[in-house]
């Protein structure tokens, strides 16, 4: 136990100075009474910690708030100066302005009081200038009180210390949305300008205008369709020489078909020869140049029955033929309930090509495809032989048009969103923004309704000759006359093509009509008879389509011209065309006077227009955009 | 408010029906442990592989758990080796919590050990032949340094030194004998590379 005793005296040592370094005792209830306290004073702390976070973020927030409605109200506060200052030159300018007009019409009055030493016609040109004038003045001084009317009054975040953070900044967001312009107060913003009454016009009435070009001494070539006449007018459209006639059996005959008149480059044009046929080139006085062979691959008949023109280039930009697809059965072959109900006609799809025709390579391209719902295709054997097949275009769905502008460019106007595409000199489609339009939406008891009526609808339109026809051949004997009355405005007209064939026995000739008639124009199509078995094969579109097969036509100085289907702008019945710019751009509204329908364009804003009906005969007239319609122009 | 006391062998003996703390049951306590204390300090020392403020901590936390019931002596031993054992599960659980909490931060990464700091043991131990006596108790076995603490330093006996630790008288003796032969080889080693 010695050696235990060491270690004890070791471990005593050690018990001795730790012993003697042991903190002093504290009781626990101390302690407890300390952590009672402490609890409680952590609480506090953290409560009083969290008030003050509280406080100082509603300092700040207060503190930011009021800074940022300082700096809004310095910044409204210069703007509102700003604007007022503008607002007093503009207004001081527009007052003397004012004056300066007060003057002229003053001078106006003072000479035509002294009769005799102005002509009278001077002096309502000048008065009409000055009247214009005063016009524009007043727009100017309405925009202007609008701009200051709409100028903040006040504190521009006044607003602000009376509603909640989260509130006035939805109210800012959405205040912010409604300052867009709206599509409704974009459509009315377009200026609309009323096409002045002819000038000149035509004395002797003309049966059918399927084209005109006025030529660079002024004289215009004016292609009578339906009298098979071209007439070459002077300036003034009060005398005409006939370069062209019906007469047969001369160097200068017309033909026994009606066929359009096709612009080409310079002041010569194009017309087809429907028994070569080929084309005929022509100068500006109607005399003939040279023919005109169509590349391989293009029809003649697509040529002369739908809208043609010629890009810069002298290319022809034509309507291809509806592309086919071959029918399918589910077993391959057809049962005979399905021969009956689906003879073996191939599909044809909704789309149709533009072909482009260069004449010096012989090669034509599709260059695009435009829209053309088809409804049916219609064959009905009449009782005296005929037998008719119609092309039945569907008239509740969107159609795509397509016209070429001066500037060489192929426009399509695409009618499910309205708006352009244009195919430039590179080749390259560039689509437009969506032009303005008063949308219709169609409701399901709309469409409803719709379907219920097309067939009585469709027999109403086959009474009118049905103008959404797209073509419509008849085939039968001989006895098929010419023409049907009427004339289109651009597009082809009713001919007849005699069996080449060669087969021996009775003669059988078809007939077809491409019946792209502007229905502006009043013409009446050759009534058909009602084909029971019409239906619809597509959807309905949830909007009224807003254009019309032939709603299109290119004007000399590069823009396009947009007959919409529907127009509030019409006053009495008049047609107002929506006119594109070459870049795309809806710049201006054009009301034609009553009753008129465009026939044709000159470069510098001259329109040539019809006027009359089929009994007697149509009168060509031309009369000029007037000058506030010309600055807009490009 | 049910607090029943009763005293045995002269040892207070508390059953502690509810958290409530009586005045009288602290104050007895307080006598107790007034008594105790510095024993106390020092056991919590040795539990504590002699980290002053950890021992502090241990210490003041035994005492609480005795006063708020969460510790209950049930009179079957002596006040004093129940407070030594209270003091040797919190000193584990105060060991245990602070492991946890260095792998949770990551203090494991740090290089860090543990073991008496540097200057843990400088305001306590001046004295060489104590340091020695340290340093030669920390190459033992934790078994072995408490018996050996607890008989030596504390006057336990191996049974109440059994009980205190928690294992049988056996395990004890034989934990004290092969401690003390240890600790006097290392401590004799000591003795021979100091010479």
């Amino acid at each position: 136990m010695d050696n235990d005793d060491d270690l004890r005296a070791r471990f005593e040592a050690l018990a001795s100075e730790e012993t003697s370094a042991a903190p002093p005792y504290m009781s626990p209830a101390r302690v407890i009474r300390v952590m009672r306290w402490y609890s409680p004073r952590r609480l506090a702390l953290a409560g009083a910690s969290l008030a003050a976070a509280m406080l100082m973020l509603t300092v700040g927030l207060v503190w930011g708030a009021s800074t940022g409605y300082a700096s809004a109200r310095v910044a409204g506060e210069r703007e509102r100066k700003a604007i007022a200052a503008s607002t007093v030159g503009v207004t001081r300018q527009l007052a003397a302005l004012r004056l300066e007009l007060t003057r002229t019409r003053e001078g106006l009055v003072r000479l035509a009081a002294s009769q005799g030493t102005v002509p009278h016609a001077s002096l309502l040109a000048a008065e009409a200038e000055v009247d214009s004038m005063t016009a524009n003045l007043v727009r100017i001084e309405r925009s202007v009180s609008a701009a200051s009317a709409s100028a903040p009054e006040g504190p521009v975040f006044a607003i602000l210390r009376t509603m909640p953070v989260r509130t006035a900044l939805a109210a800012l967001t959405c205040g912010a949305e409604q300052s867009k312009p709206h599509a409704a107060s974009l459509q009315k913003a377009i200026p609309v300008v009323d096409l002045p009454p002819a000038s000149v016009h035509t004395t002797e009435a003309l049966g059918g205008i399927l084209g005109l070009k006025q030529a660079s001494d002024g004289k215009v070539l004016v292609n009578d369709a339906r009298r098979r006449q071209l007439k070459l007018y002077d300036s003034t459209l009060s005398t005409f020489t006939i370069v062209r006639d019906s007469a047969p059996g001369s160097a200068t005959s017309y033909g026994r078909l009606g066929t359009p008149l096709i612009p080409y480059l310079g002041d010569s044009s194009l017309i087809t020869e429907w028994t070569s046929q080929t084309m005929l080139l022509i100068d500006g006085h109607g005399r003939f140049v040279r023919g005109v062979d169509l590349p391989a691959p293009l029809r003649f008949g697509y040529v002369n029955s739908g809208y043609t023109a010629v890009d810069s280039k002298g290319r022809l930009i034509v309507r291809g033929d509806r592309p086919t697809t071959p029918r399918t059965f589910p077993n391959g072959r057809p049962s005979p309930a399905e021969l009956a109900e689906h003879p073996l006609y191939p599909l044809y799809v909704d789309s149709m090509p533009i072909l482009r025709a260069d004449l010096e390579q012989r090669r034509v391209d599709t260059i695009g495809r435009i829209a053309r719902p088809l409804m049916k295709v219609t064959t009905e054997r009449s009782g005296d032989g005929h037998t008719t097949t119609v092309f039945t275009l569907d008239p509740l769905q969107s159609v795509d048009e397509f016209a070429v502008l001066s500037t060489g460019s192929v426009a399509i106007v695409r009618g499910h969103d309205y708006h352009v595409d244009l195919l430039q000199g590179n080749d390259q489609w560039t689509a437009s923004a969506k032009l303005a339009f008063d949308w219709k939406r169609r409701t399901d008891d709309d469409k409803t309704r719709l379907a219920d009526s097309v067939r009585g609808a469709q027999n109403g339109l086959l009474a009118n000759g049905y103008p959404f026809a797209e073509i419509s051949f008849t085939t039968g004997p001989c006895d098929l006359t010419g023409p049907p009355p009427g004339a289109v405005a651009r597009g082809g007209n009713a001919t007849a093509r005699p069996d080449t064939s060669g087969a021996t026995g009775p003669r059988t000739c078809t007939r077809f009509e491409p019946n792209l008639v502007a229905s502006a124009l009043g013409v009446q199509r050759t009534p058909r008879p009602p084909m029971a078995d019409l239906y619809r094969a597509g959807g309905i579109d949830d909007f009224e389509a807003p254009l019309r097969p032939g709603s299109t036509v290119a004007d000399l100085d590069g823009n396009l011209w947009i007959l919409p289907r529907t127009t509030t702008l019409s006053k009495k019945g008049e047609l107002v065309y929506d006119v594109v710019n070459a870049k795309g751009e809806l710049f201006e509204r054009v009301r034609l006077p009553l009753g008129r329908a465009i026939a044709g364009f000159a470069k510098g804003g001259v329109v040539y227009l019809t006027s009359g009906d089929l009994t007697n005969g149509f009168t060509l007239e031309r009369t000029k955009l007037p000058s506030i319609a010309q600055q807009y122009r490009h | 408010m049910t607090a029943r006391v009763s005293y045995e062998e002269g040892s207070p003996v508390t059953h502690l029906q509810d958290r409530t703390l009586h005045p009288s049951i602290v104050a007895d306590f307080d006598d107790e442990l007034s008594r105790h204390h510095r024993a106390a300090f020092g056991w919590a020392l040795a539990c504590c592989r002699w980290d002053r403020s950890q021992a502090e901590d241990v210490l003041q936390t035994a005492y609480l758990k005795l006063v708020e019931g969460r510790a209950t002596f049930d009179g079957r031993a002596q006040f004093r080796t129940f407070l030594f054992g209270l003091i040797r599960r919190t000193a584990s659980e105060e060991r245990r919590r602070h492991a946890l909490r260095a792998t949770l931060s990551l203090g494991m990464l740090n290089g860090k050990h543990e073991g008496i700091p540097a200057a843990g043991l400088t305001p306590i131990l001046q004295e060489e032949s104590t340091r020695a006596l340290v340093a030669a108790l920390k190459q033992l076995s934790a078994r072995q340094r408490e018996v050996l603490h607890l008989v030596f330093y504390e006057n336990l006996t191996i049974a109440d030194a059994a009980s205190v630790i928690g294992i049988s008288i056996g395990s004890a003796r034989v934990h004290y004998e092969r401690g003390k032969a240890q600790l006097r080889r290392i401590l004799g080693e000591d003795g021979h590379h100091g010479q």
